[in-house]
């Protein structure tokens, strides 16, 4: 039997009397690619920020690594938050560096390979970044960790073919040569679903529908046909 | 945990300092800048020399732009919070692995040292002014310069004294504003406010014009460092469990 890696019961949250996460229970599979997926406001990123802590949920219980979520266990955790920027005075290789002091497992050399790959210029400053190189190098400072979890909040939000297509290359690199566990929202599901090992659909809060990626594949064609005709 | 990792505040604070020096230069270049220092240098010398044919100029009274100094920090040191959220790097903030007591204790590191340094290059600037007033005067001696300077010992004494508090109220209630006590700010203010009042007519300034320091104002200052300790304590406890995300 798969370990589990996160494992959340009857998660609650409100927003004023907004219920952002509505009874939540679900698991997530150590070593797979899980994909969460649904529309704006499905309570994907509530979820993620409960996983890195900064959220708090009202009611229910999230066990992240074993533990309770909390600074303490965003250690072993490489996030990329949704809608992010990284500190626009610093260059790319400065930000490795920053990154090498700050984040656990962070590896300056293996960053520097996923720069390369992706061409992003090691001295070039955040603030003369287009958005797609900024996300890159956000996508570099989560991925160049050697930590059991990485969770990425909308990658690819607003940047360009070109800069997805280098940052999917980057991600299929990674995830080939460690055992993490990744855990990853988009909407750009067409081009990111051979990623996926499991899918995990949010509405409204909770679980919509679950599954293992191949077996979705067929029965729906592909995750991208069921996650329209479950947004329909 | 890896060694160097083993230093977490000095990061964040070196962290805090390098954006603070990047952003101030943010949308004004080197050019321009020298263009306004140069600038400000011209008027100012103009002013004083023609304050000082008009009038006889009392200098000790600029000693009081001093008193502007912790309210310039406790605001920056709202802002210092407020920037997480505005330059949307609140996600990579929040998720740093430390303690929210360090992530606090860097930026108020960082800001105690903004504040010195503002306070040290203002008495500078000021002493230069004197010098300069006293030279261009036909009225002031060097007796008066040196008489001047002593004047301003004790607000820049008072400036120094007051930023560790000054810094770790902004930091509070730059916190509180992105926590669900959001509705406590008007409370801040009204004891905010209550106690500079209460502080301010004491009487314990009094005594500093003849250089005499109350015992009362000692234990003020060392009770104003105590309270710091607490605010920072209350921030980080804020951002660990009532944040409004």
């Amino acid at each position: 039997m798969t370990e589990s890696i996160i494992v959340s019961e009857h998660l609650v949250k409100h927003y004023d009397k907004k219920r952002a996460i509505d009874d939540l229970s679900l698991t997530i599979k150590k070593g797979h690619v899980t994909a969460i997926l649904g529309s704006n406001g499905a309570g994907k990123s509530t979820f993620f920020r409960m996983i890195t802590g900064i959220v708090r949920p009202d009611s229910g219980t999230l066990s992240v690594l074993g533990e309770n979520a909390g600074w303490h266990t965003n250690a072993k955790i490489a996030y990329l938050p949704d809608r992010a920027r990284w500190y626009n005075n610093y260059t790319a290789e400065q930000s490795f560096d920053l990154a090498a002091r700050l984040l656990l497992g962070f590896d300056k050399s293996e960053a520097i390979r996923f720069a390369e790959l992706m061409r992003l210029p090691l001295d070039l400053k955040v603030d003369g970044m287009s958005k797609g190189q900024e996300a890159r190098l956000m996508l570099i400072l989560c991925i160049a960790r050697n930590v059991p979890l990485v969770v990425l909040d909308e990658p690819f939000s607003g940047i360009d073919a070109a800069s997805r297509e280098r940052i999917m290359e980057a991600l299929i690199d990674a995830i080939s040569e460690k055992e993490q566990t990744l855990l990853i929202s988009t909407h750009e599901i067409h081009e990111a679903e051979g990623l996926f090992d499991d899918v995990i659909f949010f509405q409204n809060g909770h679980v919509l529908l679950s599954g293992e990626a191949e077996e979705l594949r067929r029965k729906y064609g592909s995750i991208d046909t069921l996650s329209r005709k479950l947004s329909d | 945990m890896d060694a160097r990792h083993e230093q977490p505040l000095k990061t964040l604070f070196l962290h805090e300092l390098k954006r603070r020096r990047e952003n101030g230069r943010k949308g004004i270049n080197a050019q321009w800048r020298l263009v306004y220092f140069f600038s400000f240098i011209v008027i100012a010398m103009i002013l004083t020399i023609y304050f000082n044919l008009i009038y006889h100029v009392q200098l000790k009274y600029i000693w009081n732009i001093c008193w502007g100094i912790p309210w310039m920090i406790f605001g920056l040191s709202i802002s210092l919070i407020h920037r997480e959220w505005r330059n949307e790097t609140v996600g990579w903030w929040l998720t740093f692995p430390y303690p929210r007591s360090t992530l606090v204790a860097a930026k108020f590191w960082a800001m105690l040292v903004r504040g010195v340094s503002l306070a040290c290059s203002i008495l500078l600037l000021i002493i230069v002014f004197g010098a300069f007033a006293t030279l261009v005067s036909s009225t002031l001696s060097f007796g008066d310069f040196l008489a001047f300077i002593k004047s301003g010992l004790i607000p820049i004494l008072l400036d120094l004294a007051a930023l560790p508090l000054a810094v770790g109220a902004g930091l509070i209630l730059g916190t509180l504003g992105r926590t669900k006590l959001r509705p406590a700010m008007p409370l801040f203010w009204i004891i905010w406010g209550l106690s500079w009042g209460l502080s301010g007519s004491a009487g314990w300034f009094e005594p500093l014009s003849q250089f005499k320091i109350p015992i009362e104002l000692v234990a003020a200052i060392i009770g104003s460092w105590l309270l710091t300790w607490i605010l920072i304590l209350l921030a980080s406890w804020l951002l660990e469990k009532k944040l409004d995300l």
